[in-house]
């Protein structure tokens, strides 16, 4: 009797005292800075569309996109080689075009005169020595499941920074905080053992996986690391003050020229 | 025999005295038709039964009388009435002997000690207080002090909160020590005596910018998940801040938590916080009183910039065995005490620990079962006091905050304290305190995935100090402290161990770091006339990085980058490889313009050779202390700070206002994408996992000035004050806000804080607290852009906190309802309910800019079957209404 009083001395607290905490959303006025121009741009060696996005950054409640029609945008690289894209509407510019492994690539952007640059190296593409697969029962920390395994990516002195997007039966899988597949690098392995990974979400038998090993160099991986930094930033009390993610792109703008390789592998959960 | 019969003579002796004292207690209705001197001593014969025996020469028996009809003590009535003629009435049997108040006028010096009545131990920062000249000290750390008067009757009031304060008469005509008991204020409202002023008397002493909050106050007030909480009462304070509701950070007159120093006994504790900061690791159970200085910081104290915050341990009683403790939602507590070796030493042991936990465990949610999350901590004290000259003190704090999931993720923090304290005085004006302390502060993680994945994290930084504190009274008017403090730090930021499918793949320590920081001090108490004090003082700290260690040279002309070491340097065991020295100096002075009302001045110079990096604002147990070194440079302030204190005649109101403006150097902030939250991916843009920080380190200077104005009122039925600040708070840093000031997260212009508590009648008391601040500066974003189909907050890069988070207030309620008093049970109860934030208000914790999934801000995308609409909104993390319910009890 007396254990039941005290239950019912404390339920109220767990229902409270657990929603002791609570979100809201807040309607801000905030004064709207200037627009930004904001480029997501890529190249890689992979035959097909080389896309340059641009757009314009809008005010905090807006919900029209604005996108940038009239640029002039080319990307080239240091042995004189040019492509010019176009325009595809939506602020999608593409050229159908290829990037060799090792070249530096520049972007050119020119609106109303004014001119944007970037460079970026694309590095070799990651070395995979194999790939496989295993059954998991459901653990604590895992639902059952096949799980895939990489090995052996490149050779340890090499320093990598590497971006994983599976595709499962053509539907692209899994994100790192709403940004699609999962980042890593082996700057930290001291032992100088040769990176692998496992990749963190289980497949079912009969998927048919396809797997791009995305290697991009520093400052790109920076890059990604302060937009997922931004996602989680609570405004400086925990974390640090919010700040945009650096680029590499001239004068004040947002987003990123990244030239990266693709490293693709297949295989069929059997 | 000889002894049962100076036992005899000592009970008639005793109760002789008693007599005596009750005698002059006794009551004297004056009559209107009391007209002269003769007439009011033979009034008094005649009522009192008391005769008066004088020379007829001395008294003039015609002399009229211009007192108001009514009910006098005769104490009162006498010295009314003598005094000023000069005749001093002592009191031998049942008789008043009437004598001339013919003393020399060469002073005598009282040395006198205040003691605990109950364990006889000293009781500082007492007041000891002359009403007649307006004058008054306060005891040392030994609880002693010493004042230099003319000959003659005089009346000494002594107090200090928490204690009963009293008033005795004294007849002095040569050099006299003293010892006075005071006996701690018992909880019942009809045994506190009031006299109708503080007693601990901030007009009259030399402190200015200083507090001392005890735990009677502490616990009248209402407290988060009803647990009292002494750092979470120093924020209801003017100018102390926290850095975020529920955090338990202090945030002092605009400086940073960690240039707060948080002692617990004089020593430090490197993070006073449980659960994130909800709670601090001052176990209410365990605590007697705690000493806050905003400024005017002795000398005898160093190394932080803003604020010295010292909490003094409990001891246990010499006489009794006692049990005390409460049994709350959160947490319980326990403490026995007790005499030791025939009452010459005690011991005082208490214990806490939370049990959501266990109540968690009742939920058949297995993932709730499997999470455990609690903390505990263990204080003990015991002091032994052979003899006079010698009192030995030696105590322990050992805490843990400890979260696990199932046994796969375990996270872990603590301090650990061990110290002991030799006080031996030498003679009555000497004394010596020698003290050792040792203070260690860790966290880590592990995870442990069986074969899987092993993943270690662990880091920690330990302080071993020696205190020489020298206590001497030179003379009537000159009381110096001087000493020595030597601190030994070694920080070990991280140890990081990965194994995965039982291949070692990182096994990894950061650099340790060795420092010495150590400090001459010596300050004087002056009173230079009746009015007018002054305390001065000069601390010298001398602070050396020692190897082993090594230090990275960086190319000259480019900036800092792993990539521009040109040279590393290896130095071995105790070699010392840099340093740091310069002198603090110290300054407070006061004017009295009467009694009630004194001016006060201070100045203070401070440094601090180690500090938190982080670029958070709330206090974290993950923060990683660093040591200056050849690259950061020590942090130093200034500060000065004007005060006036008054205090009511009557009724316990006291009034101060303070100015102070405070000017700080060397302040350490971080480039811009610097981040705490480990990103081991790249060490570094990492403060926790970097051995390189100074290449992401950005120095600058920091002021802050402001006014506290502080209403306070205690009696009988009521304890409470209104204050209210207005500050300012703003940094320069190169690189950051274009290099133009910006304010910090705290910088909170209005402050207002109104705490009452009220004690209705002997059982029940009600206390409220209503706060007020200015919202929290933040950075608010500009605009925004989409990138790869998420949406982001766009910041100008150019401006660092330009708006404001809402206007914070609360509402926080408690009653306290006692078991009815009954003098044969020793066992005493009592309830507190309380609401935190009792009307509810949505208080903005953060806001965040974040993607809002079908207008519900608790939504993740995976949890919706259709995402029909996606905004970057902003989301602001609120605490509602909190009630609780403790039950307390001792025996």
């Amino acid at each position: 009797m007396k254990s039941k009083n005290f239950l019912l001395l404390v339920l109220p607290f767990l229902v409270l005292g657990l929603k002791g905490c609570g979100l809201e959303v807040v309607e801000v006025d905030l004064p709207d800075g200037e627009p930004k121009l904001v480029v997501e741009g890529s190249i890689n060696n992979k035959s097909g569309p080389q896309v340059v996005k641009i757009s314009w950054s809008t005010g905090i409640n807006s919900n029209t996109p604005v996108y940038e029609p009239n640029a002039k945008v080319e990307i080239s690289d240091a042995e004189g080689n040019i492509s010019l894209l176009n325009y595809t509407g939506q602020g999608r510019y593409q050229a159908y075009t290829s990037g060799i492994p090792g070249r530096k690539y520049q972007l050119l952007i020119e609106i109303n005169g004014i001119q944007y640059k970037a460079e970026s190296r694309m590095p070799e593409p990651a070395e995979i020595d194999s790939v496989s697969y295993s059954y998991y029962d459901k653990t604590m920390i895992r639902e059952e499941g096949y799980y895939i395994s990489l090995h052996n990516l490149d050779s340890p002195e090499k320093e990598g920074y590497y971006r994983w997007l599976v595709w499962v039966n053509d539907t692209l899988k899994g994100s790192a905080n709403g940004i699609p597949g999962y980042f890593a690098t082996h700057q930290l392995n001291i032992n100088n053992t040769p990176l692998s990974l496992q990749y963190p979400e289980p497949f079912k038998k009969g998927d048919h996986v396809r797997i791009e090993t995305i290697k991009m160099d520093k400052t790109v991986f920076n890059y990604y690391q302060g937009v997922l930094e931004l996602i989680i930033n609570d405004g400086g009390l925990l974390g640090p003050v919010p700040v945009n993610p650096t680029g590499n792109i001239t004068g004040n703008t947002l987003g990123i020229f990244q030239a990266v390789s693709v490293a693709e592998t297949n295989l069929i959960i059997e | 025999m000889f002894k049962k019969l100076l036992l005899a003579g000592i009970g008639i002796l005793l109760s002789f005295q008693a007599l005596s004292q009750s005698l002059l207690k006794k009551e004297y209705a004056l009559t209107a038709r009391i007209s002269t001197l003769g007439s009011l001593l033979e009034d008094i014969q005649e009522q009192t039964g008391i005769s008066f025996s004088f020379n007829s020469s001395l008294i003039d028996r015609e002399k009229s009388i211009e007192l108001p009809s009514g009910s006098y003590s005769l104490d009162d009535i006498l010295a009314a009435v003598l005094h000023p003629q000069g005749i001093q009435y002592i009191l031998q049997g049942n008789q008043f002997i009437l004598v001339p108040l013919v003393f020399s006028v060469e002073p005598v010096l009282i040395q006198g000690s205040i003691l605990d009545s109950a364990t006889l131990l000293p009781v500082i920062g007492a007041t000891v207080y002359l009403p007649d000249l307006q004058q008054g000290v306060i005891t040392g750390p030994d609880g002693k002090f010493t004042i230099s008067l003319r000959p003659g009757p005089r009346k000494l009031r002594f107090g200090l909160l928490g204690y009963k304060s009293k008033t005795s008469h004294y007849l002095f005509t040569s050099d006299t020590t003293l010892q006075v008991y005071l006996s701690p204020s018992a909880i019942e409202i009809n045994e506190v005596v009031v006299t109708g002023d503080q007693e601990h008397d901030p007009v009259q002493n030399l402190k200015i910018s200083m507090e001392v909050l005890d735990m009677e106050s502490v616990a009248s007030m209402p407290a988060m998940f009803g647990e009292t909480d002494v750092i979470k009462s120093l924020q209801m304070l003017p100018g102390i801040q926290s850095g975020g509701e529920g955090l338990s950070g202090l945030l002092v007159r605009g400086g940073s938590a960690d240039q707060t120093m948080v002692m617990l006994n004089n020593t430090t504790i490197f993070s006073p916080a449980h659960f994130l900061g909800f709670f601090s690791v001052f176990n209410p159970e365990a605590i007697k009183d705690v000493e806050v200085y905003k400024g005017g910081i002795p000398a005898r104290y160093g190394g932080r910039l803003s604020s010295i915050i010292n909490s003094h341990l409990k001891t246990g009683s010499t006489e009794d065995f006692k049990v005390s403790g409460g049994v709350g939602l959160i947490s319980s507590r326990l403490a026995l005490e007790g005499p030791l070796f025939n009452n010459k030493a005690s011991f005082f042991i208490s214990a806490r620990r939370t049990y959501f936990d266990l109540l968690m465990k009742l939920i058949p949610d297995s993932e709730l079962r499997a999470t455990t999350v609690f903390f505990f901590d263990i204080n003990s004290t015991i002091q032994y006091k052979p003899n006079e000259k010698n009192h030995f003190l030696f105590y322990t704090y050992n805490g843990d905050d400890v979260a696990r999931f199932y046994d796969l993720l375990k996270i872990k923090w603590g301090n650990r304290v061990v110290a002991g304290e030799w006080l031996h005085s030498f003679n009555k004006n000497l004394l010596l305190n020698t003290s050792l302390h040792y203070s260690k502060y860790g966290y880590g993680f592990n995870i442990n995935f069986r074969d899987e994945l092993e993943y270690e994290w662990s880091s920690k930084l330990d302080e071993k100090s020696l205190r020489l504190d020298f206590d001497y009274s030179l003379n009537r008017n000159n009381r110096l402290n001087f000493g020595y403090n030597a601190s030994l730090r070694k920080f070990s930021p991280v140890y990081l161990f990965i194994k995965e499918n039982n291949t070692t793949f990182g096994n990894i320590r950061l650099d340790e770091k060795h420092v010495l920081e150590h400090a001459l001090y010596i300050h004087n108490e002056q009173t230079l006339t009746d009015k007018f004090s002054l305390q001065y003082g000069l601390r010298y700290t001398l602070f050396h990085n020692l190897g082993p260690g090594r230090v990275f040279r960086y190319e000259k002309g480019l900036p800092r980058s792993p990539e521009t070491i040109t040279d590393t340097l290896t130095y071995g065991t105790g070699k010392i490889y840099n340093t740091y020295h310069g002198p603090e100096p110290r300054l407070i002075g006061r004017y009295s313009f009467s009694d009630s009302s004194s001016v006060k001045i201070s100045y203070n110079r401070m440094q601090q050779f180690t500090q938190v990096a982080s670029n958070a604002t709330a206090s974290l147990p993950s923060d990683r202390w660093i040591p200056s070194d050849l690259y950061l440079k020590p942090q130093s302030a200034d500060q000065f700070s004007l005060g006036y204190f008054s205090r009511a005649k009557s009724e316990g109101i006291s009034f101060s206002a303070e100015l102070y403006y405070k000017k700080m150097r060397n302040q350490l902030d971080f480039k811009d994408g610097v981040t705490v939250i480990s990103n081991i991916n790249d060490q570094n843009t990492d403060v926790n996992f970097n051995n390189f920080l100074e290449t992401q380190l950005l120095s600058g200077e920091a002021w802050s000035y402001g006014m506290e104005l502080m209403l306070r009122k205690k009696n009988e039925r009521y304890n409470g004050w209104i204050s209210y600040t207005y500050s300012r708070t703003r940094r320069r840093i190169a690189g950051i806000n274009k290099g133009e000031p910006y304010s910090p997260r705290y910088d909170r212009p209005h402050d207002i804080s109104i705490v009452n508590s009220f004690k209705l009648n002997k059982r029940l008391e009600i206390a409220a607290n209503w706060i007020f601040t200015s919202g929290s500066a933040v950075t608010m974003p500009e605009g925004k852009y989409t990138f790869e189909g998420k949406q982001l907050p766009y910041f100008n890069p150019e401006v660092r906190n330009n708006s404001r988070l809402a206007d914070y207030h609360r509402l926080d309620l408690s009653l306290t309802l006692r078991q009815k008093k009954n003098v044969q049970r020793r066992w005493q109860g009592s309830w507190t309910f309380s609401l935190y934030n009792a009307y509810l208000q949505k208080n903005p914790l953060f806001v965040q800019f974040t993607e809002v999934i079908n207008h519900d801000p608790a939504l993740s995308e995976t949890d919706v079957p259709e995402v029909y609409s996606k905004e970057l909104k902003g989301v602001k993390a609120y605490f509602s209404l909190i009630p609780a319910i403790t039950y307390n009890f001792s025996y």
